[in-house]
């Protein structure tokens, strides 16, 4: 077998160890390679900063599942940490059924600054998908009796003065796509088209450019989207967490993803060539 | 290390997943029945609490009769396994697809087109410039009712390059997505379970 050939015949759990190696080192040892902060980020950062006040009401989406939190479980810290810092009032939902744990989850560590009840409220599950989105944005109470562990919700501090979307400053949604619950496309459509209410965005990689068309239409006042935009968001926030430690790891893993990419090529074309000379392969 | 039950039997879960990686092996199997088990359960359990709170206590508790009609047509959705009533479950789906259609048809021309249209129509910049360019050469692509020949047949070959170009930013964006959830396993287990990253 020539060395072209070989290039092309890589055993896959080289590549797997190789890659497990390129994102475990800089875990252990990061090297704090340098990213900048791109203006999607910057100007959703700015949006936030300028136009939400203390006590104002912030609808937050948590349609996150269980496979989407190493992506969207940073960027929902970091926006949360934001908010806390503005100290808002958050109403919590969740149009997939996982998104309720993962709002349990990422609530957690800002327990201290957004007491439950007072500035948040974790309200679980909206089913329905946009229909019940649009039930809920019209009448809240006809959807949620109580929050996500059955207490009476009409009560608490943090519910006063929410009786339907007008009363809302901005639905943030924190979107892994499609897959049982509202997609960007429906919260655009329900919040900003129908009720005209500012739609803050944070997502997967994967859907980054087929939800850009949104954003650059002005249909967006937010886009974060993937591991890279939740190290930026940490960045502006200052408060580094999983998002910023794993840039590193990111980078070196996507640097190997490259250089392997370029030698599967080198050989496919040097082998391409060869054939088509008639030659033995070298 | 943090030995604590729930985080042992993640780290454990974690582990045996990527067992795949060597080669498919019943470890690995087991793990993707307990997936879909627990994600099964877990919706089960999210769809009585809801149907608990939202019909059955305002039925029983608080004479809201109306909500037996959602609750009828639920129930008919299951019809459809019985063969000599299949016929009913059409009737709560068209109710669905029809409330759907209407709510999504609304924004849709709003969002999806005439937004879109405005937004690329206007050339502030290079960036702008670009996409409305981008966006002409790829509709000529699609046009099927003539053939393009001669050098005009330039216009959608360009059309295909940028739906090529589009095409492999949405693949980089998907290994970056792949990449970010192996980064999240091992970040969970090197700093949540044996506690070595600082």
């Amino acid at each position: 077998m020539s060395t072209y050939e070989k290039l092309q015949a890589i055993d896959k759990r080289v590549i797997y160890i190789l890659l497990a190696l390129s994102i475990a080192v800089p875990l252990l040892f990061p090297l704090g390679l340098p990213f900048s902060v791109g203006a999607e980020v910057k100007n959703s950062y700015d949006w936030i900063e300028k136009n939400i006040n203390k006590d104002d009401l912030v609808l937050f989406s948590y349609d996150i599942s269980t496979g989407a939190m190493p992506e969207l479980g940073p960027i929902t810290t970091a926006v949360m940490a934001h908010l806390a810092k503005k100290q808002v009032k958050i109403i919590g939902i969740a149009t997939m059924t996982d998104g309720v744990m993962m709002a349990r989850q990422l609530y957690a560590p800002f327990a201290k600054d957004l007491p439950y009840g007072e500035k948040f409220v974790n309200l679980g599950f909206l089913a329905g998908g946009e229909s019940g989105l649009s039930s809920f944005l019209q009448n809240p109470y006809n959807v949620f009796k109580a929050d996500a562990d059955g207490k009476p919700i009409e009560s608490m501090p943090v519910m006063k003065g929410f009786k339907d979307v007008k009363d809302i400053k901005v639905m943030i949604s924190v979107n892994c796509g499609p897959v049982g619950g509202c997609s960007i496309e429906q919260w655009v459509r329900q919040g900003f088209v129908t009720h005209k209410k500012p739609v803050w965005i944070g997502l997967n990689a994967v859907m980054a450019p087929g939800s850009m068309p949104y954003y650059r239409s002005g249909q967006l006042t937010g886009y974060i989207a993937g591991i890279r935009g939740a190290a930026e968001y940490e960045t502006l926030v200052g408060r580094a967490g999983l998002g910023t430690s794993a840039m590193d790891a990111q980078s070196i893993a996507h640097a190997l993803i490259i250089i392997f990419i370029v030698l599967g090529n080198v050989g496919m074309m040097a082998i391409k060539r060869s054939k088509a000379k008639g030659g033995a392969i070298k | 290390m943090n030995n604590s039950p729930a985080i042992l039997a993640a780290a454990i879960v974690t582990i045996l997943t990527f067992t795949f990686l060597w080669k498919s092996n019943p470890a690995y199997r087991l793990m993707e029945h307990v997936l879909l088990a627990v994600s099964a359960g877990h919706a089960i359990v999210m769809g009585y609490n809801n149907l608990r709170s939202i019909a059955w206590i305002p039925i029983t508790q608080k004479g809201q009769y109306s909500l037996l009609i959602p609750l009828i047509l639920g129930a008919l959705l299951y019809a459809r396994y019985i063969k000599s009533v299949a016929w009913l479950s059409r009737i709560p789906l068209a109710v669905m697809i029809g409330c759907a259609s209407a709510l999504a048809l609304r924004g849709s021309i709003q969002s999806q087109l005439l937004q879109q249209i405005a937004a690329t129509a206007s050339l502030q910049n290079l960036d702008s410039i670009l996409v409305f360019l981008g966006v002409i050469v790829t509709v000529s692509y699609f046009t099927f009712t003539y053939k393009i020949k001669g050098s005009a047949a330039a216009v959608p070959m360009l059309g295909r390059w940028v739906m090529m170009i589009g095409f492999g930013a949405a693949f980089g964006g998907a290994v970056m997505g792949r990449l970010s959830l192996v980064v999240g396993r091992f970040q969970f287990l090197f700093g949540d379970w044996l506690g070595w990253m600082k």
